[in-house]
């Protein structure tokens, strides 16, 4: 049991007593004094970063190991090969964004002064860059990579990725908005996405991108898919307002 | 310092669960009473701006509810919450301090200190998944309090509480409502009558009284319960 001292002394850190007459101002005084220290993006990405879990980074890791070091083939054949894994790779990432309404933490995140949006879009721009890094580094150093131009296997890398994050952004925000919890819901879509990217890729790419025509209509595509990127991050960024409605 | 509510509802589909409901709050503690589906959950999650009102306005000296100014000066204990599974008591603490803007060295300190306050330092590493009803419910309130909130709203505090938990927690907030604007929602009469500043009565969205109770007015209880038989 704690004595009521020992509280006491606890609460002296919360607000020294000042003269009565001066007691709102001063508690007001507090509160502005606290808001004018604007936490930066950057710093809360800092904060965040360290609760992405650890799987995910090893999940990342240890699908990329395989596709580069595992498969067999042409070496030509990788970049095709490792831009399937790709959905893969965004899915797990995605997930990691997911878990506040699974785990029945958003209301808790939502009062904070982060908010439960706050706290997914560092998540999720911590995971982005990491994953954005590592596919620039792909492009570059994928065996095979050089006879089609790096910029080409960059984007035929980021579309899926992309694509697969658009879908699951949006399966996220109709899940939050509908208000209902389903685990099951949470962990099918990312992979039901992934794998119609996965076909849908096939069709996509069917066709060689040999000649420079071929890789203009590839910019295109990764341009367009931007386009939908953002206009998705808009809408998740005002979703915190349908949250509950 | 004060918490404006003015003529908030709160429509879900064909149900009003909040009425025009109109009160201000002052510094010091608040007992909002009432039955279970009284609406005290619909009305707490909009004046934390968790939920948008069908019409109606709530602000803070000022600060309307859904701003960064306001989430920074508020503490909210939901009815129910979770945590993620890998979490322990200290790490659930810790990841509020940095969603609260709390750098490390801070939040370690805070943390201690909460953890101490709640009682909850021996099992501090212990999964929160381990935890009995009592001590995830006294984490709950260490998490409200970590940014030494000017607006405290706790829905359902007691819930899970053992008694001498109870008892712990009164004084807890009756010393916490000395500095802030503490709301806190209950069913049970003896949770509030004590350390209560004020109670505001609500049934089906509307408050059907509101003051201060004194011993004279006699038995609180029987003034609840005659309230809603009628
Ligand atoms: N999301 C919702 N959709 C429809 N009705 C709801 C919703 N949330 C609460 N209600 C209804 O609103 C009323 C008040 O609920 P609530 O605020 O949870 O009351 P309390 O917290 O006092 O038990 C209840 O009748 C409940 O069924
Ligand atoms: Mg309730």
């Amino acid at each position: 049991m704690m004595r009521d001292s020992e509280i006491k002394i606890l609460l002296k850190g919360y607000c020294e007593a000042p003269d009565n007459m001066k007691k709102d101002a001063f508690i007001r005084s507090i509160g502005r004094k606290q808001q004018f220290e604007k936490v930066s993006f950057v710093k809360m990405l800092a904060l965040q970063a360290r609760y992405i879990r650890k799987r995910m980074w090893i999940i990342s890791i240890l699908l990329l190991a395989w596709a580069v070091f595992n498969i067999s083939g042409l070496e030509s054949e990788k970049v095709e090969i490792i831009s399937k894994i790709m959905p893969f790779f965004a899915c797990f990432g995605m997930i990691e964004g997911c878990r506040a309404k699974m785990h029945e933490m958003s209301e808790l995140e939502g009062t904070t002064l982060f908010s439960a949006k706050g706290a997914y879009f560092a998540k999720m721009a911590v995971i982005a860059m990491a994953h954005f890094f590592t596919i620039v580094l792909l492009a570059v150093f994928t065996p095979g990579a050089h006879e089609k131009g790096c910029l080409i296997v960059m984007a035929r890398l980021l579309i899926p990725y992309i694509v697969t994050s658009i879908l699951s952004m949006e399966a996220e925000r109709s899940i939050r908005s509908c208000g209902k919890d389903n685990e099951g819901i949470h962990i099918a879509i990312p992979f039901c996405v992934a794998l119609v990217v996965f076909y849908g890729r096939e069709v996509l790419y069917d066709m060689h991108v040999t000649d420079s025509l071929d890789a203009s209509k590839v910019m295109m595509l990764l341009a367009l898919v931007l386009v939908f990127q953002t206009i998705e991050v808009k809408k998740t960024v005002k979703l915190e307002e349908l949250l509950w409605n | 310092m004060e918490l404006k509510i003015d003529r908030l509802t709160k429509q879900y589909d064909s149900k009003i669960a909040v009425d025009r409901m109109s009160f201000s709050l002052e510094k010091g503690v608040t007992g909002l009473l009432g039955a279970n589906g009284a609406g005290k959950t619909t009305l707490m999650r909009m004046m934390v701006g968790l939920l948008s009102p069908t019409s109606g306005e709530i602000n803070y000296d000022g600060i309307p509810v859904k701003s960064e100014e306001y989430r920074n000066v508020l503490g909210y204990l939901p009815q129910d919450f979770g945590y993620y599974p890998e979490f322990s008591g200290k790490e659930f603490l810790m990841y509020f301090c940095a969603l609260k803007g709390l750098d490390r060295k801070a939040a370690k300190a805070r943390t201690a200190e909460l953890l101490k306050l709640v009682g909850l330092e021996d099992v501090a590493g212990k999964k929160v998944k381990k935890y009995s009803g009592g001590m995830k419910q006294r984490l709950g309130i260490a998490q409200a309090l970590i940014n030494r909130p000017e607006v405290l709203v706790l829905d359902e505090p007691t819930a899970g509480l053992d008694p001498k938990e109870r008892v712990r927690f009164r004084e807890l907030i009756e010393k916490i409502g000395k500095e802030a604007i503490v709301l806190l929602s209950t069913h049970i009469v003896s949770d509030v009558e004590n350390i209560a500043d004020r109670i505001i009565m609500m049934n089906s969205g509307q408050i059907v009284w509101q003051g201060t109770w004194k011993e004279e007015d006699g038995s609180l209880e029987d003034f609840y319960l005659k309230t809603f038989m009628q």
